[in-house]
């Protein structure tokens, strides 16, 4: 019969080849991805069959969620970039106008 | 016989999809030559699109070289900012600065769609890409999509100039769906103020500085906007001005619409991404124009004096039709109603914006 530490130990390195699984799995989907874009510039080992043009498109619900934050950080960015240059240009006029008045 | 034999091999050589694509590229032609859309980018567009659907690769390669030299390095669309910038007259923006709150706010349409593209399972540097269709400025367009080294820069580039073609057709439904006849009526004073030549000569200067401070990583598209815009102000430099505005932005466009044709290939090109493609672009044109109109709706609550709300619609990049469709809907329903300025206002305000939108898209988000 194992003892409490040595079950415990045989837990926790079950536990560690489980994460290092996953980190190999996302490794190879990384590369797999990279493969995909390096090919879909031409860069890629071999070049994909013309032909083999496939339909990727389906719905991704988190990914919209996700960008969702981007449209947020955006549309703010905008607005204050806008708005600080039409604080300039209102500057602009008011300092150049009065220029003009007392000359 | 030999030659008769090469001959029929090259005759072999021909596949549907060529046909296609050559359909694609006569189309193009036509609409610019009989309905004279952008005939400066849809005709090179046009015959670069037959060119390169050969057999043996048509002229694939010497295309390609353009490619490489002033799409890849982004000098083109640069290049192209120049005459643009030298081509617009801020004025009417400058006598009526809330104006250019019209212009962000019909941005919403890029966003809008990025979202969308990213439902539909695009990667966020693709959506990205996709949905900067929706600046309604092609240079812009250009320039992000290959700075995020998109696979689809080829339907991006045809979705973003047909659509700017396609305005007066895309926008007044738009606007008839989300404003009444009484909003439409709304009439606007015009009140010129006089511009000092400093303000005007100040003015790209300082916009430069805001958007090179804001967004770094796109300032050399404000910066060669701002640029040509300054050769037309400074007044010193008149014939270079004329120059950028005519010999430059036309030789750009000419090489800009070829340069484009190896990534209408038809293998790149024809695919139901394209369509995809197509139809987000279309929904990113009709969302900044209800962003636009929504946003002078919201603002008209905390106005004395109220702006007609289709002027917003006009803060799109599509410098002069947007506010042409803008005024004309205006005429359509008062003739005694005339917004062509301050629609130009809102107008320019878009030139603007949308190259800021491009820049906040770059900077946002990271390349692969």
């Amino acid at each position: 019969m194992p003892t409490v530490e040595e079950q415990a130990l045989v837990a926790s390195e079950e536990m560690l080849l489980t994460e290092e699984q996953e980190l190999l799995d996302s490794l190879a989907e990384q590369v797999a991805e990279h493969d995909e874009y390096l090919r879909s510039i031409g860069m890629g080992e071999e070049e994909a069959d013309p032909s083999d043009a496939h339909v990727d498109i389906h719905i991704d619900g988190p990914a919209f969620v996700d960008s969702l934050g981007y449209m947020l950080k955006g549309m703010i960015g905008i607005f204050l970039v806008i708005a600080i240059i039409m604080a300039v240009i209102m500057i602009l006029n008011k300092v150049t106008g009065k220029e003009k008045k007392e000359a | 016989m030999d030659w008769l034999d090469w001959l029929l091999e090259n005759i072999q050589g021909i596949t549907w999809q060529m046909a296609v694509m050559w359909v694609i590229g006569g189309v193009l032609i036509y609409l610019a030559i009989k309905k004279e859309m952008e005939p400066t980018l849809l005709l090179p567009m046009g015959l670069g699109a037959i060119l390169v659907n050969l057999p043996m690769d048509g002229a694939l390669k010497e295309l390609q070289i353009l490619y490489d030299a002033g799409i890849v390095t982004e000098l083109f669309p640069l290049l192209l900012f120049i005459g643009i910038g030298a081509m617009i007259d801020f004025g009417p923006l400058l006598s009526n600065p809330k104006m250019i709150l019209c212009g962000a706010a019909a941005q919403f349409g890029i966003f809008f769609t990025l979202s969308l593209a990213r439902l539909l399972g695009f990667t966020l540097q693709d959506a990205a890409s996709i949905a900067i269709i929706g600046a309604a400025d092609g240079p812009t367009s250009i320039f992000v999509a290959q700075h995020f080294k998109t696979q689809y820069i080829g339907a991006i580039i045809v979705a973003a100039y047909s659509y700017m073609a396609l305005v007066p057709i895309v926008q007044p439904p738009c606007i008839r769906l989300v404003t009444t006849k009484k909003e439409r009526l709304m009439k606007m004073e015009y009140n010129p103020a006089n511009i000092s030549r400093t303000t005007r000569i100040l003015f790209p200067i300082f916009v430069t500085f805001i958007a090179g401070i804001a967004a770094p990583k796109s300032v050399a598209l404000v910066g060669f906007l701002m640029f040509g815009n300054l050769l037309r102000e400074c007044l010193v430099l008149d014939s270079l001005s004329e120059t950028a505005q005519k010999v430059l932005a036309n030789l750009v466009s000419l090489l800009l619409g070829l340069s484009v044709a190896p990534v209408m290939v038809w293998s790149k090109f024809l695919n139901i991404n394209t369509i995809v493609i197509l139809a987000l672009g279309l929904v990113a044109f009709c969302f900044d124009t209800i962003g636009g109109v929504f946003f002078v709706k919201f603002l008209n609550l905390f106005l004395k004096k109220k702006i007609n709300p289709m002027v917003g619609a006009a803060g799109i990049s599509a410098f002069p039709m947007s506010s042409r469709v803008v005024h004309k809907m205006g005429l359509k329903e008062d003739p005694q109603n005339f917004l062509l300025m301050h629609a130009a206002g809102a107008n320019v305000a878009g030139q603007i914006a949308s190259v800021i939108a491009g820049g906040m898209i770059i900077s946002l988000i990271p390349t692969l």
